[in-house]
Formats: structure tokens, C-alpha cells, sequence
């Protein structure tokens, strides 16, 4: 258990006129909400990001794609604080200087999944922690479904990057659905069991999503410029900077679908000594991704 | 009646003469031995006693006393047989040696009288030819190994009798003819690097680690390549000269595991399975013998599945890392054995294997991830310069057979040159390095200076890479040994921008 005080946690109430609006107009809608962190939530301009814990790269770049985008809209992000595409939406949203809310399972006596309490204290400093479990609520699996309601109620809307079958995103979206929220769905590959229940979702009639575009149109907020100034890494603004004739030819060479050094020495025909050099300084110029695998490519 | 002989025992790799006194005296015949004798040393009794009388002499029926001096030395090991045979016999005057060379005697007797091989015989050698006109009389069996050791007269046995003859004969010594030049045995990997398709990075950076003499990690999944690149270290080492052939042959002459082959004919290559005890893995045990890394001096220790080793052995293999030896402190004795190895490792990228493969779905969790990785301490990541991601290929669709791979030789010339151009640079220095990974801090500092431009990129490389920071030493030593390979004096920006691509755990992405 945590030793921290109990004083910086807020009680909320639905008799309390700060209630999400959002979730008053539920049936089994959480009579009290404990918060750490910026209140109260506005009642616009939330959505629900989620997806599987054992995120794949694809996963991740998507929802980190997208979240950017959405962050940098002024959308403010509601998630889990799962690991995988739950703890990936938050951070980006974070980095970007957005407001990410997440929804606990456990009280705030807990911090679960272990690996994620840098982010949780970061959350709790720059957004909102929520939970409608009291302090000693251990992390439980049971409660975990439940909290999903409330993630799907704070959001306008709920965008699902990868879930596998009978995955807890999915069950969120499920909960969204009924809740007469928008489900957004971010397709996969047929070939990998985590698209299975995104897929499933599209079949029952969830919106396809490529970009966040797609999502903002349905807000009315496309074509408003970025409300949030975003902080870039200074010294280097990435397309600013030239490229040399031998970085552009990699460049050429790369696309999206990520190659092998060893590819790139079939395609070039260069030692690898030498792409070992242009690479690093495409990735220092933030043109190319270095991915798990010894794989690159290109930064979008 | 008394007699007295010289023999010698090893104390870690150091040779202890040890005095052997027979006496014979009047009363009920009995044999004892006194001077702390372990259990192999008192059996040799019944050897001596069985050798002597199948060599065709008389057992005197006295009370025979043997002594082994110095008396607070515990004595292990069969080879004192030899000198207690002859002491016993010079001692009931069975013989009257026309001639008597101070050497030393070493040998095991089988009961027919034949003498058999002892362990250590080489690291004996080389500890007694420091001192002047040492003369060893030893089994034949040890010769082979034994006669590249210069400064010692050899005489070696075959049997009890021919020794007997030898000491009754007249006329001046003649110590055994040595070979005539020790040369240097052509360039041996198990695997050849033309025989391995693709995994241009890895080849690259084993390139650098053979002439840098850096430690380095493959991390892949499974089939991407790991062992076979492990195999073929040792054919791209250079070719290795008479010290160090000793230096390496030593260690397998005390662990008795030479079977008269001589001395070593390639670099060793050691890959202990996982499963390995810490005492198999270091060395050790009741009375301390070498253990693997000890058997790797000078040559290769592959471990493969790094995290699957027990956690104390890998923490314990840091101070062999750093220091090239390793101490043994047991209750029984301390010894220290020279460990100075190359280590080559291998992983998976996580428990199942397939992070990142690019068929194959990964199922493990970012916490079952951190915890394999974490697995491996700092401390020994520390320790290893290169640190490299194979991806996994699908070969038979990506190259054709007339592509053209660089075979092991030619990449073995560049790597000797590489180490040439160190040699020279460390050798004013005078001190113990001789390569650009075993750098001291101070020297690095003084050695490895980058250009501006190869600083600018490594400062890049922090701010957007989350290149961590305690990565710049290896990196520094890493770049050096790169633009050593291609002969350049100053660290360019490009040798450091390589070096970078060689520091998996460094540039880490964050786990989700």
C-alpha cells in the first residue's frame, strides 16, 4: 500500500453539481469518484483511447499517431492506465502537453501495473487520476471490466487500437455502444490476432478510423488550428534540417514497411559500415525509426 | 640409510618444490609418509611398491619413512610417485647412480613400472624455468606440451627401468631435443563467415570486436544466426604467437585435459551450457582447479542464452572481466587463475523470442520483457562494448547464391592490421594494455579523443535518441577501434556514428 496521504484526494459525489455530466446520465453510474489531480473534467472534447496490453509496433506507432493528433486538437484522452496502448496514449498525450485522464481499477492505496508508476505520478501531477474504488481496493481483476464504463462514459467518443477476442478494449467499446457513445476503430492486419476484435467491432458497425481527421470531423473540429502550442525538441527541427545526397538515396529507399539493415545492403549496395553512419544520422535528423528487430523506417 | 630428492607441486599456476626424504631404518617393515599427503598421495604407496618390485628390485623389508618437506604444504596428486620410487631405491642402495642431475622429478607409476603423465607438468615447467639451470625429469607423455618451454633441460621416462639405466650409465647428460620451431597453426573457426548469409550488421561488429578485443552481445531470435556467429570469432582473431599459446595450454595442462596432445593447436572456444554451476563456470571446488573462463584464456567464452544463466555465476564473472584473472578462496587452499578471455554472448530479444520478428507474433508482456532483460545486470552490460540486434531474415528469399560474402581470412587481415596500429600506439605506454577495450579511464582519455564533429553526434545522440549517458565510455573505445580499422589517427564523427548502432540496451525505446 501506498504511505502517501489521503489529503490530496478528492471525493466527488453525484450529488456534487461537479459530476461528469457524462456519466450522470448513466444507469449504473458510480455514486462517489475519488480524483487525484485537474477538476473537474470538461464535459467536450473527451475521448476514450484503448486498446490490447501486449501492444505490437503497429499498435503502438498508430496510437501514438493518433493521439498526437488528437491531442494537438485540444482533445483530452481517456484511458486505462494498462500497459500497452493504454499507458502509450497517456504518455504521448504528456509528452505533447495535452490533459490525459485515466480511469483506475484499485484504489489509490495501489499502484498497478507496477511498471507504469512513473506515468501514474505523472498523471497525477498533469492530468487526472480517477477511481471509484476506495483507498484499500487492492487491484483485482474482477473490478477491471467495470471501470471501462466509466472510461467509455467521461468520452464522446472511444477509438480502439488492437484488441484481441474478448479483449478488455473491446468491452469498453461494448460499454460505449450502449452508452450511445461513437466507437472508433483503427484497423489491423488479418493476420495478426490482435486486429481480431477490431475487426470484430467494424463488422458490428464501428467507425473506421485511418486518422484523426476522421475522428475530429465527427466534432466539428477539423481545419481548427492546433490550440495547444507544441513543444519540440529545439536544437533540431526535424525537416529543417538538409539532407545529404547519400541520406536522401536511403531516404528513397524507405518507406513505411520496415526494411532490415541487411535489405538496405542488398538495395544499396553500400558497406555496412557506411549505412551504419547514414542511419544514425537520419534517426539523429528524425527522418528514419529504429525499430525492435534491427528494422527501419521511414518517419511519418 | 637416507636419501633425498627434489619433486614439485602446483600452487594455483606457481610451482613449489617439495623435498622428498626416504629413510630407511631398522625394525618390522612398515611405509608410512608423513607431510600432509591427501588421499591420491598416500595411495602411492601401493604403487611405488607394486612399480619397484615389477621393475625386477627387491622392496627393502624396513621401516621406510617418507617425508615431504616443506611439512605445512598439502600435497595432492599422483606426481611424486616417480620421486618416491627413486628415493626409495637410492636410499636401500639398490642402485649406485653413476651420475646424479639435480632436477626434478615428476610422474605417476602404474604398477608395471611404466610412468604415466601428470596434470600441471606445463605451468611447472614454465614456473621453474625462471629460476636458472632447472632441469626437470618427466613423463613422456608431457613432453609434447612441455617442449616449447625454454630454459629447462627435459628428461623424459617412459618406465621406471629405462630411469634406472639412465642414473647407472656413464658419460655427460644429454637433455631431450626439443622441436625444432614452434609455428603458428593456421587460422581455425568452426564456421566459416562466408558461410553465413546475410546479418551484415552482426558480421560488422564482430569485425570490430575481434580487433578491438571487445565483448559483445547478440541479441536475436531464434534462428537468426547467433552461434554460427560465434563460431566463426575465433577463425577472424589473429593468429596467436608461442606466449600465448602457452599462456592458454597451461591452464588445460592443471585441468588434465591435453591427453598428450601438446600444446593447443587453435585459440580455445568454451561454450558451458546454461545450466553451468558457478564453481564449473569460474573455477573452484574442495582443492581449487580452473573452471571455464580459466579454460577461455586467451581464446573465446561463448555463453549462450545469457539471462538463462544463474544470476550469481554472471555477477561473478565481473572481476575476470575487468582484471583478466580470477581469485579462488576456499577453505582448503586460494589459488588464482588467469582468465583473460573474449566473451561473445547471445540472447533472445524476450522470453518467446519473437519481438520484432516480423512473421511471427510476439506474446510476451512489456513486464515479462523488462524482467528477462533485467536479468543481466548493469554492471555486466557495463562490460560488454557491442551490443547488437539481429533481425530475423528470411534468407532463401533475400539472397542469391551469387552474392558475394566475405570469407574469414580476409576479414582476419584487417583485424591483425587493426591490432597492429594499437600495439604501437600502447606500446610507449608501457603498461599492461594492449588493446583498445581494456583501456583505464585516464588512458581512454588520453587516447580516444574525438573530433568535434564525432562530440556533436554523440551529444545529438543523447538529446534525440535517449542515448544514455553512461554509454559515452564504450562508445569512445568502440570508435577508436573502428577507425583503427581503417587506419585512421583521429575518432571522425563517422566512426562514432557506427559505434552508436552497436548500443542495443542504450537506445532503448520505452516499453509500453
Amino acid at each position: 500500500m501506498n504511505s502517501e496521504p489521503v489529503a490530496n484526494i478528492r471525493k466527488v459525489t453525484e450529488l456534487d453539481p461537479d459530476y461528469p455530466k457524462g456519466l450522470r446520465e448513466l444507469a449504473d453510474r458510480p455514486p462517489v469518484l475519488y480524483i487525484k489531480g485537474r477538476w473537474p473534467v470538461p464535459d467536450r472534447c473527451l475521448i476514450g483511447i484503448v486498446g490490447t496490453r501486449r501492444a505490437s509496433p503497429y499498435g503502438l506507432e498508430a496510437a501514438t499517431r493518433l493521439t498526437t493528433d488528437l491531442v494537438r486538437r485540444s482533445m483530452v484522452t481517456v484511458s486505462g492506465l494498462a500497459s500497452g496502448i493504454d499507458a502509450c496514449a497517456h504518455r504521448t498525450t504528456i509528452q505533447e502537453g495535452g490533459w490525459t485522464v485515466a480511469v483506475l481499477g484499485h484504489g489509490f492505496g495501489f499502484q498497478y501495473p507496477k511498471e507504469n508508476a512513473p506515468l501514474f505520478s505523472e498523471i497525477a501531477a498533469r492530468g487526472t487520476l480517477i477511481t471509484e474504488f476506495s483507498y484499500e481496493t487492492r487491484p483485482d481483476p474482477v473490478n477491471f471490466p467495470r471501470r471501462n464504463r466509466i472510461i467509455s462514459g467521461l468520452s464522446q467518443g472511444v477509438l480502439v487500437v488492437e484488441a484481441g477476442h474478448r479483449s478488455g478494449a473491446s468491452i469498453t467499446a461494448r460499454y460505449a455502444a450502449e452508452q450511445g457513445r461513437d466507437v472508433f476503430v483503427v484497423p489491423g492486419s488479418i493476420f495478426s490476432s490482435r486486429s481480431v476484435g477490431c475487426h470484430r467491432l467494424i463488422k458490428e458497425g464501428a467507425r473506421l478510423v485511418e486518422s484523426a481527421d476522421e475522428i475530429l470531423e465527427e466534432y466539428g473540429l477539423v481545419g481548427s488550428q492546433p490550440s495547444i502550442s507544441v513543444p519540440h525538441p529545439a536544437p533540431f527541427s526535424a525537416r529543417a534540417e538538409g539532407l545529404t545526397t547519400v541520406e536522401q538515396k536511403i531516404v528513397n529507399l524507405l518507406s513505411s514497411v520496415p526494411l532490415s539493415v541487411d535489405e538496405l545492403v542488398e538495395l544499396s549496395g553500400w558497406p555496412v559500415d557506411r549505412l551504419a553512419e547514414v542511419l544514425l544520422s537520419l534517426e539523429i535528423k528524425g527522418r528514419i525509426q529504429h525499430k525492435p528487430g534491427q528494422l527501419y523506417a521511414t518517419k511519418t | 640409510m637416507i636419501s633425498k630428492i627434489e619433486s614439485a607441486c602446483l600452487i594455483g599456476m606457481e610451482a613449489a618444490r617439495v623435498q622428498v626424504e626416504v629413510s630407511l631404518a631398522k625394525g618390522a617393515p612398515t611405509f608410512s609418509m608423513v607431510g600432509l599427503p591427501d588421499a591420491s598421495v598416500r595411495e602411492a604407496r601401493d604403487r611405488v611398491v607394486a612399480a619397484i618390485r615389477n621393475t625386477g628390485f627387491e622392496f627393502p623389508s624396513r621401516r621406510v619413512t617418507v617425508n615431504l618437506a616443506p611439512a605445512d604444504l598439502r600435497k595432492e596428486g599422483a606426481c611424486f610417485d616417480l620421486a618416491i620410487a627413486v628415493g626409495i631405491l637410492m636410499a636401500s642402495e639398490a642402485i649406485a647412480p653413476k651420475r646424479w642431475p639435480r632436477c626434478i622429478w615428476l610422474g605417476e607409476l602404474a604398477l608395471d613400472g611404466s610412468i604415466r603423465p601428470v596434470r600441471g607438468a606445463l605451468p611447472l615447467a614454465r614456473s621453474l624455468a625462471q629460476q636458472a639451470g632447472a632441469a626437470l625429469a618427466l613423463p613422456r607423455g608431457n613432453l609434447e606440451e612441455v617442449s616449447f618451454v625454454s630454459g629447462v633441460d627435459l628428461y623424459p621416462f617412459l618406465h621406471l627401468r629405462e630411469v634406472v639405466q639412465w642414473l647407472q650409465a656413464e658419460g655427460a647428460l644429454v637433455p631431450a631435443a626439443r622441436t625444432v620451431d614452434w609455428q603458428a597453426p593456421p587460422a581455425h573457426g568452426l564456421v566459416d563467415l562466408a558461410e553465413i548469409k546475410g546479418q551484415a550488421m552482426a558480421k560488422r561488429a564482430l569485425e570490430i570486436a575481434a580487433a578491438g578485443r571487445h565483448n559483445l552481445l547478440l541479441i536475436g531470435s531464434p534462428g537468426t544466426g547467433k552461434s554460427m556467429l560465434a563460431q566463426a570469432l575465433p577463425g577472424i582473431l589473429p593468429a596467436w604467437n608461442l606466449q600465448e599459446s602457452l599462456d592458454a595450454t597451461q591452464v588445460h595442462s592443471i585441468a588434465g585435459t591435453l591427453h598428450g596432445t601438446g600444446l593447443l593447436p587453435h585459440r580455445p572456444y568454451r561454450s558451458p551450457h546454461h545450466s553451468v554451476s558457478t564453481v564449473g563456470l569460474m573455477g573452484g571446488g574442495d582443492v581449487p582447479s580452473p573452471g571455464e573462463i580459466s579454460l577461455a584464456h586467451r581464446g573465446v567464452l561463448f555463453l549462450d542464452e545469457l539471462p538463462e544463466f544463474r544470476r550469481d555465476a554472471l555477477e561473478a564473472l565481473r572481476q575476470p572481466l575487468e582484471q583478466g584473472i580470477v581469485q579462488i578462496h576456499r577453505a582448503r587452499g586460494r589459488a588464482t587463475y588467469p582468465a583473460d578471455f573474449m566473451l561473445i554472448a547471445a540472447m533472445n530479444p524476450c522470453p518467446c523470442g519473437f519481438r520484432g520478428h516480423p512473421k511471427k507474433e510476439c506474446q510476451c508482456t512489456a513486464l515479462r520483457i523488462q524482467k528477462y532483460i533485467g536479468k543481466i545486470s548493469g554492471p555486466l552490460l557495463d562490460r560488454i562494448d557491442l551490443q547488437v540486434e539481429l533481425p530475423a531474415l528470411n534468407v532463401e528469399d533475400l539472397f542469391n547464391e551469387k552474392q558475394k560474402v566475405e570469407s574469414s581470412v580476409s576479414v582476419k587481415i584487417r583485424v591483425e592490421q587493426a591490432r597492429r596500429v594499437q600495439e604501437d600506439r600502447y606500446r610507449p605506454a608501457a603498461g599492461r594494455v594492449r588493446d583498445n577495450a581494456h583501456l583505464s579511464p585516464k588512458e581512454m582519455r588520453k587516447f580516444c579523443g574525438l573530433t568535434p564533429d564525432g562530440e556533436a553526434i554523440l551529444k545529438a545522440s543523447v538529446e534525440r535518441l535517449g542515448l544514455s549517458a553512461r554509454a559515452f565510455d564504450r562508445i569512445r573505445k568502440v570508435a577508436r577501434t573502428i577507425a583503427d580499422l581503417e587506419a585512421s589517427s583521429t575518432i571522425e564523427a563517422r566512426h562514432v556514428a557506427e559505434a552508436i548502432q552497436y548500443r542495443f540496451f542504450d537506445r532503448q525505446a520505452p516499453f509500453y
